[in-house]
């Protein structure tokens, strides 16, 4: 694996997962966007697309409505993408690895949510002294929130890869996962429809 | 219905260089998320051009900004019509002297529109908008040819415009509607500065949310059935029978439905599924190593 790739990529979820959490929420941030994107980096787009795809079906259940921490899209990607770019794992186990990576990440969240509580009291002083100063308030979360995904993708998609060069062989697992995998765009589809159907029914 | 059109229709009066410093600023209301506060950094950097023009004085201006440093949280592209409602009332406190009944009633129009306008928005963006566009993706890319992602095969040799239209033409579609609702959210919100239930008659909002969800279901049900046409085709390339393609969305459709009655999680029924499959060829394994022992 190229290590200019691995950073790029990375490089890429960091400032993604800003549009994912922080700003814009245009929605270049969802899965099958993100996929795309890291599988153009990586050059498997088409598996990459599929990847996104399923992923997104299968984060539409989650919402991120008030204070809840839906599995971060971004992280589940780019994860998945550079496990199956680099040849460590078949598509369905990377889709599979990708998924976990994407519904830890929100203790993550939850972490760097908590820490900016803390920031108040400091926002309260720096009020009370006439020196608001709140874009750089805003500046330093957006810094955090992207850095904070950088990490996490190098370190869990660097875990991968050594226990890989390790010698590891996922092989047992692969047709399993593969045939698991088969049965994603099936789950979210329904999913869709019994959302839909319940929503239309009400 | 009828007042909250006119309300609409006028404007506000909100001038364009104020409307787009918001608008820009509003992009980054979800930035600063934090459990004590929510989202009062972004509200207030949101808010800060309207702030300084109804209050030149540095502390006026600093209280100001401190009452909006309270705890705020909405969703984010249904801010426009809160920070539209709070410009103007500020302006108009500003124009009175202030003090702290104006400020009093500020802060009560804030809270309850951003309940209110939170749940709408909730509906209608994560609940509906999202899925919905997710969906037409898979359309966009089964039209085009795109379909590795539901029949197993082969895709190599997909041009990237192919690649790139599904995902490129639902985040138009999204991002336009989000846009239009911040951009035309503060003028809504400026033109009727100081009601609580500014914004809450702008749209027939119960309508809207009664049609995605019938457009969601429409094209769900498009993409069930052109999905289903392509997988049992005969010409499909698999090398299982009809039936045994058949099995797989039925399967899936049945565990989907017997995981809602139990109330679990689409996370839940994914790892079920990997874990009976891994379970399965484990056993599968240790069957055929006992024949052969």
């Amino acid at each position: 694996m190229d290590p200019f790739l691995f950073l790029a990529t990375a490089a890429a979820a960091g400032l993604l997962q800003l549009d994912n959490v922080q700003a814009l929420q245009s929605m270049v941030s969802r899965p099958v966007f993100a996929s795309l994107i890291f599988g153009l980096i990586n050059g498997c787009p088409v598996e990459a697309a599929k990847l996104g795809l399923l992923t997104e079906l299968i984060y539409s259940e989650y919402m991120p409505m008030g204070g809840t921490l839906p599995p971060n899209g971004i992280a589940a990607s780019a994860v998945g993408v550079l496990a199956l770019s680099s040849g460590a794992m078949n598509p369905g186990l990377a889709f599979f690895t990708g998924l976990a990576a994407g519904h830890f990440y929100s203790g993550a969240e939850f972490r760097l949510r908590t820490a900016r509580s803390g920031w108040n009291a400091a926002i309260d002083r720096a009020l009370s002294a006439g020196r608001p100063a709140f874009g750089r308030w805003i500046g330093a979360s957006l810094a955090m929130e992207a850095a904070a995904v950088f990490v996490y993708v190098s370190l869990l998609a660097g875990l991968i890869l050594a226990v890989r060069a390790a010698g590891f062989d996922p092989g047992p697992l692969a047709r399993p996962s593969e045939f698991a995998y088969g049965f994603m765009p099936w789950l979210g589809l329904s999913a869709l429809y019994f959302r839909f159907r319940t929503q239309t029914l009400k | 219905m009828e007042e909250g059109r006119e309300k609409k229709d006028e404007g506000g009066g909100l001038d364009f260089s104020l409307r787009l410093s918001m608008f820009l600023r509003s992009l980054l209301i979800q930035a600063g998320w934090n459990y004590q506060r929510m989202q009062n950094i972004g509200f207030v950097f949101a808010l800060a051009p309207a702030l300084r023009r109804a209050w030149p004085e540095p502390e006026k201006l600093a209280a100001a900004a401190a009452r909006h440093a309270a705890t705020f949280n909405t969703q984010p592209y249904m801010a426009g019509f809160i920070l539209g409602n709070i410009a103007r009332m500020e302006e108009r406190a500003a124009a009175e002297g202030g003090g702290a009944a104006a400020a009093e009633r500020i802060m009560n129009v804030r809270q309850a529109l951003a309940s209110s306008l939170a749940s709408i928005g909730d509906r209608i963006f994560w609940g509906r908008l999202r899925p919905l566009t997710a969906e037409v993706c898979m359309l966009v890319w089964l039209a085009a040819g795109m379909t590795c992602w539901i029949i197993p095969g082969d895709c190599s040799g997909i041009p990237a415009w192919v690649l790139f239209s599904g995902p490129a033409v639902s985040v138009i579609f999204y991002s336009a509607v989000a846009l239009y609702m911040r951009w035309t959210g503060l003028a809504v919100g400026y033109a009727c500065g100081g009601s609580s239930s500014c914004g809450l008659d702008a749209f027939d909002w119960s309508r809207l949310i009664k049609r995605l969800s019938l457009a969601g279901l429409v094209v769900c049900a498009a993409c069930i059935a052109a999905s289903l046409v392509l997988l049992l085709r005969p010409e499909a390339p698999s090398s299982a029978g009809f039936w045994a393609r058949l099995a797989v969305p039925v399967l899936a459709f049945a565990a989907q439905r017997a995981a809602r009655r139990a109330g679990k999680s689409m996370l839940f029924t994914v790892s079920a599924v990997f874990v009976f499959s891994v379970s399965g060829w484990a056993a599968l394994g240790i069957l055929n190593w006992m024949r052969g022992a």
